[in-house]
């Protein structure tokens, strides 16, 4: 639920509450990716993304979101050019399994 | 081809023959003069559905905000230069109260944008960066190339000389923003966008530049062939604005 909320919270921020509304929508309709299995088929959105705002700016949204996420959680983040979003999700679940 | 593209081609096709046909007629300023204002009344008409297609939050917001209100600042430019030339019957208004809102135009889209590309600055390339700051390096040079010489001999006033370089260094600034933006969302769905968005502010720039040197040099009047240049970045402006307001989205 809190990484739904980092995504939401972030698209809308950084591009706008429609295209957040709307990006949910389309995982739904195209890949049959329910609101809250959205975390774990990260790829799909990141895909759409890419698709839809290029390349660079989805990095850019992606890290922005694993950000929120990582202060939404209490945890450091730290930047590291080579991560993804499922990079960033899947380490902050291994430090919070510590 | 898509319908927007037949649509602007026509249309370019038209005003030019119309440009050249009305050229020894008295209706040459006037329907010049009103065919600008309907340009940039579409356009801001179009950046005003972009808005509303895109929501009113978001720093994409602020990107198409500003659009709007610059584009809307030139409409009334234009307007006012209509006015001035119709009206008051003022054959060239040079530099004039038009030029206000010519010049207030450029801040809301450079503000805009820039706090857009600002977020996203660390996606920007490197290659991406030097092909937008070598177009605006060029636009400098055309400037500087062509105004300097005129600029010294000519025996027009501070004012009008400081309005004849501003606008295309204006314009170059906003070329390379447009460009920026085009990198920013290269690869994705509304690159497509930008890229008539730069192609209509570059022909802007580079119809300020003949105009400067047209009123420097004096052969600049009322109707003159080269406000072609700018009408055709009106319809590139048009092309781009039209293809945000009905881009999905996401896909």
């Amino acid at each position: 639920m809190i990484l739904i909320e980092s995504i939401r919270e972030t698209i809308a921020q950084l591009l706008s509450p429609k295209v957040a509304e709307t990006l949910f929508e389309h995982l739904e309709k195209v890949y049959s990716i329910k609101k809250d299995e959205v975390p774990s088929r990260l790829d799909k959105l990141l895909l759409t993304l890419k698709t839809t705002f290029g390349s660079s700016s989805a990095q850019v949204v992606g890290k922005a979101i694993a950000r929120r996420f990582y202060s939404r959680l209490g945890l450091e983040f730290s930047d590291n050019p080579q991560r993804t979003l499922v990079g960033y999700v899947e380490n902050a679940k291994l430090t919070e399994q510590k | 081809m898509r319908i927007r593209y037949l649509v602007g081609i026509v249309v370019a096709v038209l005003v030019t023959v119309a440009y050249f046909w009305l050229q020894s007629s008295e209706l040459l300023g006037p329907a010049t003069d009103y065919v600008f204002v309907l340009a940039s009344g579409i356009c801001s008409i179009l950046a005003f559905l972009v808005i509303r297609h895109w929501g009113v939050r978001g720093k994409v917001a602020a990107v198409h905000l500003g659009l709007f209100l610059g584009i809307f600042l030139w409409f009334l430019g234009d307007t006012a230069w209509a006015i001035y030339e119709t009206v008051l019957q003022v054959e060239i208004p040079y530099p004039s109260f038009a030029d206000v809102f010519y010049l207030l135009g450029y801040i809301p889209i450079a503000v805009g944008i820039v706090q857009f590309l600002w977020t996203f600055r660390v996606g920007l390339k490197r290659q991406g960066a030097f092909v937008a700051l070598g177009i605006g390096l060029l636009f400098f040079g055309l400037t500087y190339a062509f105004l300097i010489g005129p600029l010294v001999v000519s025996t027009e006033d501070f004012l009008t000389k400081s309005y004849d370089v501003a606008y295309p260094v204006l314009d170059s600034m906003l070329v390379v923003l447009a460009i920026f933006m085009f990198f920013v969302f290269r690869g994705g769905k509304m690159a497509g966008a930008w890229v008539w968005v730069s192609l209509g502010l570059l022909l802007n720039a580079l119809a300020d530049i003949a105009f400067s040197l047209g009123s420097l040099q004096g052969w600049y009047y009322s109707g003159h062939p080269i406000e072609l240049i700018q009408f055709w970045g009106y319809i590139g402006l048009a092309l781009g604005l039209d293809e945000q307001r009905n881009a999905p989205m996401v896909s």
